[in-house]
């Protein structure tokens, strides 16, 4: 420290030192961490204003927000709390540090359990500079890539702007994979391909735990849905069968809504609606229950000379299924067009600091067992 | 299923040296120690051999993986941990009478595994399909473990009367300091394992090591309990009673990291109920 500073100066820089560099502030930090921490976790964080005030009223949610309660742990002052720790931490390694270097005398075993603790501390430094570094230099993004389609505009966490790459990421098929004979999903897989200036560069399957890394860029597979066509772009091809006096059925194409003339009959056939995932409510009504075509059902009306001669539905995995058997008509429904496509939700990731965030954490481990393993026996 | 069974064996074993340890310390007959120690051992190799089996038999299910994945195997491997973990600290510090403290908290998670929980074999989501789980999971538990013996001599040491010896089967004041350090230690060192590996699966899995979510808050609430211990002990050599104070308060910690959290908050550990 310079001497040249003037007594006063000196001795209120020596205080401040002080206070750093004594355990019981080490304490207090921590210990404030960990109860700030517990709020923080009693509180559902970074949730809908409304959702809020629901659960606990206008004033108090007034009151959370005032202190910051409502996101604790991107606060200013959380960090400020953090950065106090870490000043805390390296004032008083640098303080024993030196104690070590001195004794020359001291067994190799003993110097090394010293070090120990000093290691530990220098660690957490790296780790929150890697995290940093993730904070300053990395970004968080998601996109929605349809299958078939590509893209490079990623929507940013917590901007919501978007953001361009300088490649294209092509999902070229996204899959469920179910365990043998159950609903339970076993995997989630999309076929990526990056492009560059229109050029393939690189091909892989990801699945959860296995990400795409491109140019510093990962991609996490993250979620999924289902992109339901437009209904005119919706074909489905029936085969009605009239019943008894051994009249011949007959195939058609047609639309959601489209009403067809069948020529030399005198029916004409309705596509009254398309239903992509046929279920029954609680009240028995038929619903959708997801975009995905996992139960496709038509409802069919058959009008001959003018007059509804039949009404029902007709599903494409149960073929065989009638409403009734004394309807004057089969309808089976055998195939349809233009169901739709499912797409993947990727997690788009950028963190230069990981690397960094890696070196610390062995060297956290690598601390805590030299101060443990060589501390001296003072017993 | 087999596993299932042996696991209800194993509770009912460590209920038995549960017995026995507890009468060792009160009639002061070594007979009873011995055979404590010998059913606990025991109950520990049923307790291995039923994970062995589960492993085996969820192969034969066809989903096949390590089991250690939902509150059930982890309750019973954390059984597994306290138990094996007390029977070598039996055996280096040659005290039998901590066995009836530890070896109750060993038999409580076992039994409250097999009154409440499923014993299902169910296929793993795709997110836990991962090593690092196995990882996690075995470095988390083996340091909750420890912090679980830490636990128990922490009691000893609250329930010894302070001005004579008390119970002489039990350990010294200074031998059960020196074994809850050596608790500490093991438990700090792997549970700190614990959470790195976890973070680094987070990473694979979810492209984010540390998201604050309620669990791994608490699992730095929880460290950080027992970080404040070690330096108030190293640094501000404090000792003794408030020692065992910091120690109880790092365990109510574990507890809420544990289940608490599961069942009182939410996050993405809400798939391990």
């Amino acid at each position: 420290m310079p001497v040249s500073l003037g007594g006063e100066m000196h001795k209120f820089l020596k205080d401040i030192l002080g206070v750093f560099l004594s355990i019981k502030t080490t304490i207090f930090l921590l210990f404030t961490i960990a109860m700030v921490s517990v709020i923080g976790t009693l509180i559902p964080q970074q949730q809908e204003a409304g959702a809020y005030i629901e659960h606990y009223g206008e004033k108090l949610y007034q009151l959370f927000d005032l202190f910051g309660l409502l996101n604790v742990f991107g606060s200013w002052w959380f960090q400020l709390l953090l950065m106090l720790l870490m000043v805390n931490l390296v004032t008083c390694s640098l303080k024993r540090l030196p104690s070590i270097w001195g004794r020359k005398g001291m067994p190799r075993k003993d110097w090394i359990g010293k070090l120990g603790p000093h290691l530990t501390h220098f660690s957490l430094i790296i780790i929150l500079s890697g995290s940093l570094i993730g904070n300053i230099w990395g970004f968080k993004a998601y996109v929605n890539i349809p299958q078939g389609d590509s893209s490079s505009a990623m929507l940013l966490k917590n901007s919501n702007q978007i953001l361009n790459l300088d490649f294209t990421v092509r999902c070229d098929r996204f899959e469920v994979v179910y365990y043998p004979g159950s609903e339970m999903p076993k995997e989630y897989l999309s076929d990526l391909t990056i492009l560059e200036n229109g050029r393939e560069v690189l091909r892989k399957k990801i699945r959860v735990n296995d990400p795409l890394k491109y140019k510093g860029v990962s991609f996490y597979q993250s979620s999924y849905g289902f992109l339901p066509a437009p209904p005119e772009e919706r074909k489905v091809e029936l085969e009605v069968i009239p019943n008894g006096n051994g009249s011949r059925g007959y195939r058609l194409q047609i639309g959601e809504g489209e009403m067809k003339n069948i020529p030399g009959t005198g029916h004409r056939v309705q596509l009254a609606a398309f239903v992509p995932d046929f279920s029954l409510d609680k009240e028995n009504r038929i619903i959708s229950r997801s975009n995905e075509p996992s139960n496709p059902a038509v409802q069919v009306k058959i009008y001959k000379n003018g007059k509804l001669a039949f009404n029902g539905w007709s599903f494409l995995k149960y073929p065989d299924f009638h409403a009734s058997k004394d309807d004057d008509y089969q309808v089976r429904f055998m195939n349809y067009f233009g169901s739709g496509r499912p797409y993947t939700g990727l997690m788009v990731v950028k963190d230069p600091g990981v690397w960094v965030v890696w070196i610390g954490f062995g060297l956290l481990v690598l601390g805590l067992y030299l101060s443990f393993h060589f501390r001296r026996r003072s017993h | 299923m087999i596993n299932h069974i042996f696991f209800q064996l194993t509770a009912f074993t460590y209920l038995l040296s549960s017995i026995l340890y507890i009468l060792y310390l009160g009639i002061k007959r070594e007979g009873f120690g011995k055979a404590g120690s010998w059913i606990a051992l025991f109950g520990f190799a049923i307790n291995t051999s039923a994970m062995v089996i589960r492993y085996f038999e969820s192969h034969r299910l066809g989903i096949g993986y390590v089991p250690l994945s939902n509150m059930y195997e982890s309750m019973v491997f954390f059984a597994w941990s306290i138990v094996g973990l007390y029977l070598l600290f039996e055996r280096f510090y040659r005290s039998r009478g901590l066995g009836a403290f530890i070896l109750p908290l060993g038999f409580l998670a076992m039994g409250v595994t097999m009154l409440s929980l499923s014993p299902e074999i169910r296929p793993l989501m795709p997110a836990l399909q991962s090593s690092w789980l196995v990882y996690h999971v075995i470095t988390s538990f083996l340091g909750y473990a420890a912090f679980a013996i830490s636990f128990g001599v922490s009691l000893i040491y609250l329930l010894k009367k302070t001005n004579r010896e008390g119970n002489s089967l039990l350990p010294d004041f200074k031998a059960l300091e020196i074994i809850n350090d050596k608790a500490i230690f093991i438990g700090f060192l792997l549970f700190t394992v614990g959470i790195l590996t976890g973070a680094v699966w987070a990473n694979y899995a979810w492209g984010t090591y540390w998201s604050w979510d309620p669990k791994e808050t608490w699992s730095l609430i929880t460290w950080i309990v027992y970080a404040i211990l070690l330096h108030a002990r190293y640094t501000g050599r404090w000792a003794g009673r408030k020692m065992a104070y910091i120690s109880i308060a790092g365990f109510v910690a574990v507890v809420f990291t544990y289940w608490g959290v599961n069942y009182l908050l939410s996050g993405l550990h809400s798939y391990a109920s």
